[in-house]
């Protein structure tokens, strides 16, 4: 418990494990955060509108004014075929059967209740290889429809319809970023900040120093584990503060999911550290290593940019890395709010690589 | 006196290579043993398989009666160890340091109390980082002593300081030992040996060469004195050694020779009648009693210094 209490002192005390947890990864973050800045990407959606309500028409004129989305509307067909091609990420269609809601009749000091309207389904037609994109666009096109619905049915206002309609851009890149770079961070302090730190320990004596003494060497291990973690917990507010309030990201997630995520992931990223300090040499040895190890996954592991959007033989090599999923699975959670088990296979792929870790740090650790 | 550590055929084999090959020696309650010989001569090896951190490939290691291979435990919890290497955690200060070495064990003393003893009281809230090489080595020592340890192994504890800071360095092991306690040290330094220890074990590729006090060593050597000087023009050493009677005749470094000699008296005399007779000036001629580093040269056929 003391030895708990020492190292984090020790750990917070180490200005240098604070630069790379913390500062860091909010320096990427307003430096990405301004390169992109008004700049957004935008997404190529195609639009079938079938309906010939006055609703549909609206709703259309609406989406054409959110600035990420790109729509054209060059028929069924057509539209089709580019998706196909990988020429639209999506394709909204709005079918015949969506008519406008009955005119609300104004008695005399009595409130009517609005008639009852079946709810109309609009299709979104997702290119599965623009999966993640597509995500995004869905986002989008749900928060929209949602505004939508409701200011037809409440207040049929539609000049503040269209004023939430600009405000409704609401997933900007700085919401992809953002867990993408907390997952980075995570990977960062939890590979560099172990790997470093029990090889110089290593390379010091002090691990031999603490086998000289009656303690139980799987105490130091805990000991490390909870250390870092708690670091991890610190960062991941942090971020997710300076994110939120500086950048204007959103975070819809649940605390729990978010935190239950966060602290499995940086589980697997710590074991990744282990096993670094376990085949490194020495500190020289270990830094490339660890180098080696996060910065192609810090560029490949979906953190600024999609998968999506690197080149198809690169695709598989991305798929592979933990980084990818605990990105992923981040993103999922805080932009959409998702429960665990709609990640449970990027979960399941970062238990895989903890294992797999685990037992390799468990057959190659060394005290001296 | 009862044995604090009893040592027999103790043996360490990595690969074919044998660290430490079938030694055996006693330490007993009270006193300092070193273990004296250059770098690589297995001390260190020998040293951490009595402080329980290394396995013995073979033979009987007991320490305060339990036996290494078994009862690793008991002995860690009991002895204090102070490695080559000072091993700190960066970021804590000394008191810090003591205090959480003192939570591994069951019983600890207080940090204020053993800063006091090794007079490191003012560099209490200093970072361990900021400590110079001597204060380092106290701390160090300080840290051994956190369990109030019956017994204690200093590995090279005044290695890299200097004369000043390894003075101060002994006064405190000696005060250790005046509080009751055994040490065990070892050590490549001849001084060190000959002002610390009770007994010495002169060990040399991995073997220990001889057992006994200082100057049980010395006396044991067939030359008690040494005669150095310098001269003006080169002597054979054969002729040297044959016209001053010496036992061994060496160059220690440009024109300064070296002559060990039973007989110092004689060997002066027969010296200067040969350099009047060759015409040789000599030079900075002194005599000294044979120590420690002589008996290791004798015993090794090398110097223990590293050159």
């Amino acid at each position: 418990m003391k030895y708990l209490l020492a190292n984090i002192k020790m750990t917070l005390r180490n200005k240098q494990v604070l630069f790379w947890s913390v500062f860091f990864p909010i320096f990427m973050m307003g430096l990405f955060g301004a390169m992109f800045q008004g700049g957004d990407r935008t997404y190529d959606i195609g639009m079938v509108n079938k309906s010939k309500s006055e609703t549909a028409a609206k709703m259309v004129e609406a989406l054409k004014k959110v600035e990420v989305l790109k729509i054209s509307e060059d028929g069924e067909e057509s539209e089709q075929a580019s998706l196909e091609k990988g020429e639209r990420i999506a394709v909204i269609e709005i079918p015949e059967t969506l008519v406008d809601p009955p005119k609300q009749v104004k008695a005399l000091g009595v409130p009517t209740t609005p008639a009852k309207i079946t709810p109309t389904a609009i299709d979104i037609l997702f290119n599965e290889n623009k999966a993640q994109d597509a995500e995004i666009v869905a986002t989008v096109v749900n928060q929209f429809i949602g505004k939508f619905n409701q200011q037809m049915t409440g207040q049929p206002e539609t000049l503040t319809l269209t004023k939430e309609a600009y405000k409704s851009k609401d997933l900007k890149y700085i919401d992809f970023l953002l867990p993408g770079l907390i997952a980075m961070s995570l990977m960062m302090g939890g590979v560099v900040g172990i790997a470093n730190g029990i090889t110089t320990l290593r390379e010091r004596g002090v691990l031999k120093r603490l086998l000289a003494t009656p303690i139980n060497p799987v105490n130091f291990f805990i000991v490390q584990v909870i250390t870092r973690l708690l670091v991890a917990i610190m960062q991941a507010i942090i971020m997710v503060a300076v994110g939120v309030l500086a950048f204007g990201a959103h975070f819809y997630g649940s605390i729990l999911t978010f935190a239950i995520v966060l602290t499995f992931g940086a589980t697997v990223f710590l074991i990744f550290g282990l096993v670094m300090s376990s085949l490194a040499k020495n500190v020289d040895t270990v830094e490339p290593m660890t180098r080696a190890v996060t910065m192609p996954m810090m560029f490949l592991g979906g953190v600024f940019f999609p998968i999506e959007a690197m080149p198809t033989w690169l695709q598989p090599v991305s798929r592979a890395l933990p980084l990818s999923y605990m990105s992923d699975a981040l993103r999922k959670v805080i932009s959409e709010g998702v429960s665990l088990y709609t990640i449970r296979i990027d979960l399941l792929v970062l238990l895989v690589w903890g294992i797999a870790g685990f037992l390799i740090a468990a057959r190659t650790f060394k005290w001296e | 006196m009862a044995n604090i550590i009893e040592v027999k055929n103790l043996t360490k084999k990595y690969g074919n290579f044998k660290a430490v090959d079938n030694i055996s020696f006693e330490v007993k309650k009270g006193e300092i043993f070193g273990i004296l010989g250059p770098n690589g001569a297995g001390k260190t090896t020998t040293l951490e398989m009595l402080e329980s951190l290394r396995t013995p490939t073979s033979g009987i290691v007991k320490v305060l009666g339990f036996d290494v291979s078994t009862n690793a435990h008991e002995i860690k919890e009991r002895i204090g160890v102070q490695l080559q290497a000072t091993a700190f955690f960066d970021f804590l200060s000394c008191e810090e340091t003591l205090d959480l070495f003192g939570s591994f064990y069951d019983e600890a003393q207080k940090s204020s109390k053993l800063l006091e003893e090794v007079s490191l009281m003012p560099k209490a809230k200093t970072f361990v980082n900021d400590l110079s090489g001597g204060q380092k080595q106290r701390l160090s020592i300080a840290m051994a002593l956190v369990n109030s340890p019956e017994l204690i192994f200093l590995d090279e504890p005044t290695t890299g300081l200097d004369p000043q800071a390894r003075r101060n360095l002994w006064d405190l092991i000696d005060a250790i030992r005046k509080g009751g306690k055994t040490i065990i040290l070892t050590t490549h330094y001849m001084e060190e040996a000959e002002y610390l220890c009770d007994r010495v074990a002169i060990m040399d590729e991995a073997k220990i060469k001889d057992i006994d006090s200082p100057r049980g060593l010395i006396r044991k050597l067939k030359a008690e004195n040494k005669v150095e000087f310098s001269a003006d023009k080169k002597i054979d050493l054969k002729k040297l050694e044959k016209e001053t009677g010496a036992l061994t005749a060496d160059y220690v470094e440009g024109d300064v020779y070296s002559l060990r000699t039973k007989d110092s008296h004689k060997t002066i005399n027969q010296l200067l009648e040969y350099a009047k007779k060759n015409d040789i000036k000599l030079d900075n001629l002194h005599i000294s009693q044979a120590t420690l580093e002589d008996v290791f040269l004798s015993y090794t056929g090398k110097s223990l210094r590293e050159k």
